[in-house]
C-alpha cells in the first residue's frame, strides 16, 4: 500500500462495536502489540501495561459493568490499558496515542477496533479486580479488536533508545 | 510485520527541522487527518490553531524556558485547544489527534513532535500569544517540518464539524 493510500485509510478509522465470531490471528495480535509498545511517551517513561483478554467469561463480566459497554461481551479480544497512576493528564494523553495507533494499525490489517471505558471509581475498581490489576494502578479503558461485521450497525532526561520488552508489559487474561 | 504497519511503529518525535517549508497541500492533509479523529460521542472537543508565522512560533517556543525552544526551527505548528468537559477524556482525545498528526507526518515524508507549554503560567503565556481564552485548555502543540538529518543522526460516523469552524490561522477567531 502506498503512503497516500495509508493516509486515506487513517481517515476511515471508525469505532467498531460489532464483530464476527472469528479469532484475531496471533501474528496480527503480536504486530499490534508491537505497535502499542513503540508508542512515544513523556521522557520515554512508558507508564503502561497491556492486559490482553480473550477469555469469554471475563469479557462477559467486563461487559456487564455498564450497559454502554455490553457489546464487549461479543468481541474476540480486548486489550485493557493499565497505567502507573502518577499523572492523570499525561497518562490519558498517552492512552489516546496508544489507542489511535492500535485503531489505525487494526484497519491496515483488515481489522476493526473500538474503545470501551470504565467510568467512575466503582466501575474501574471492579474491572481491575476482574483482571488482577493492582488497585493503585489506573485502568480507564480497553481496546476491542476483531473482524468487523460489515453488515451490522456499529452505532448502537531523554532516552529514546529501546522499549521495555513485551514480556514485561503484556499479560494474557490476567495481569 | 508488514511494511505498511512498520511505518506506524517507526513514528518518532522530531525536534530539529530544516528550513524547508511545509506545503499548503501538506497542511491541508494534516488538517483532514486531525478533523477525522474520533472522539468521545463524536463531540470533537477541539480547535486547532495553525502557526506558520515564524516570529509567533519563536515567541511561543519561549514560554517554557529552554524546554521547547526546538519548536522555533519548524515551519509549522498546530496548537491544540481542548474543549472537552472531562479532564481524562479531553487528554485522551488530545493524544489521539497528536498521534494521527505524527503518523501523517511520517507518511508525508516529514517529521513531527509534541511540545508542551508547561505549567499553568506558561500555558497562560502561550494562550495569550495565540489568542486563546484564558479558561480554555491549551497545553500542547504538534510541531511539523522536514527533520534535520544531522540531528537525526545524533540521536461517526455522523460527519464532522467543517474546517472553517475548527481551524484558525495564527490567532484564534
Amino acid at each position: 500500500m502506498d503512503k497516500q493510500s495509508m493516509i486515506e485509510q487513517m481517515n476511515k478509522v471508525r469505532q467498531s462495536r460489532i464483530y464476527l465470531d472469528k479469532p484475531v490471528a496471533k501474528d496480527d495480535l503480536d504486530t499490534l502489540l508491537e505497535v502499542a509498545q513503540w508508542t512515544g511517551s513523556a521522557r520515554n517513561t512508558q507508564p503502561w501495561h497491556f492486559v490482553v483478554v480473550t477469555d469469554k467469561e471475563t469479557l462477559g463480566k467486563l461487559a456487564a459493568l455498564r450497559s454502554n459497554i455490553d457489546w464487549v461481551a461479543n468481541v474476540p479480544l480486548a486489550i485493557a490499558l493499565v497505567f502507573d497512576g502518577k499523572d492523570t493528564v499525561l497518562e490519558s494523553f498517552d492512552e489516546g496515542r496508544i489507542y489511535e495507533r492500535l485503531a489505525i494499525g487494526a484497519r491496515l490489517l483488515g481489522l476493526g477496533a473500538g474503545t470501551a471505558w470504565f467510568l467512575g471509581d466503582a466501575e474501574e475498581k471492579k474491572a481491575k479486580e476482574l483482571l488482577g490489576v493492582p488497585q493503585e494502578r489506573t485502568m480507564h479503558s480497553m481496546v476491542a479488536l476483531g473482524y468487523v461485521d460489515a453488515g451490522a450497525n456499529q452505532m448502537p532526561g531523554r532516552n529514546y533508545v529501546g522499549r521495555k520488552p513485551l514480556d514485561e508489559i503484556v499479560s494474557y487474561d490476567k495481569m | 510485520m508488514t511494511s505498511t504497519i512498520e511505518e506506524i511503529r517507526k513514528v518518532r518525535q522530531s525536534r530539529a527541522f530544516t528550513s524547508e517549508p511545509v506545503t499548503q497541500e501538506q497542511l491541508r492533509q494534516f488538517l483532514d487527518v486531525a478533523q477525522w479523529t474520533g472522539s468521545s460521542q463524536n463531540t470533537q472537543p477541539w480547535h486547532f490553531i495553525v502557526i506558520q508565522d515564524k516570529e509567533l512560533l519563536e515567541k511561543v517556543s519561549r514560554v517554557r524556558g529552554e524546554m521547547i525552544r526546538w519548536a522555533a526551527s519548524a515551519p509549522l505548528a498546530i496548537a491544540l485547544v481542548i474543549t472537552a468537559k472531562g479532564e481524562i477524556s479531553g487528554a485522551f482525545d488530545e493524544g489521539r489527534v497528536t498521534e494521527r498528526l505524527m503518523i501523517a507526518a511520517r507518511l508525508l515524508g516529514l517529521g513531527a513532535g509534541t511540545a508542551w507549554f508547561g505549567n499553568t503560567d506558561q500555558q497562560a503565556a502561550a494562550k495569550e500569544l495565540l489568542g486563546i481564552p484564558t479558561d480554555a485548555t491549551a497545553r500542547s502543540m504538534v510541531v511539523i517540518g522536514h527533520p534535520d538529518p544531522a540531528a537525526a543522526r545524533r540521536s461517526s460516523n455522523g460527519g464532522r464539524k467543517p474546517l472553517s469552524e475548527l481551524v484558525s490561522y495564527d490567532r484564534m477567531g
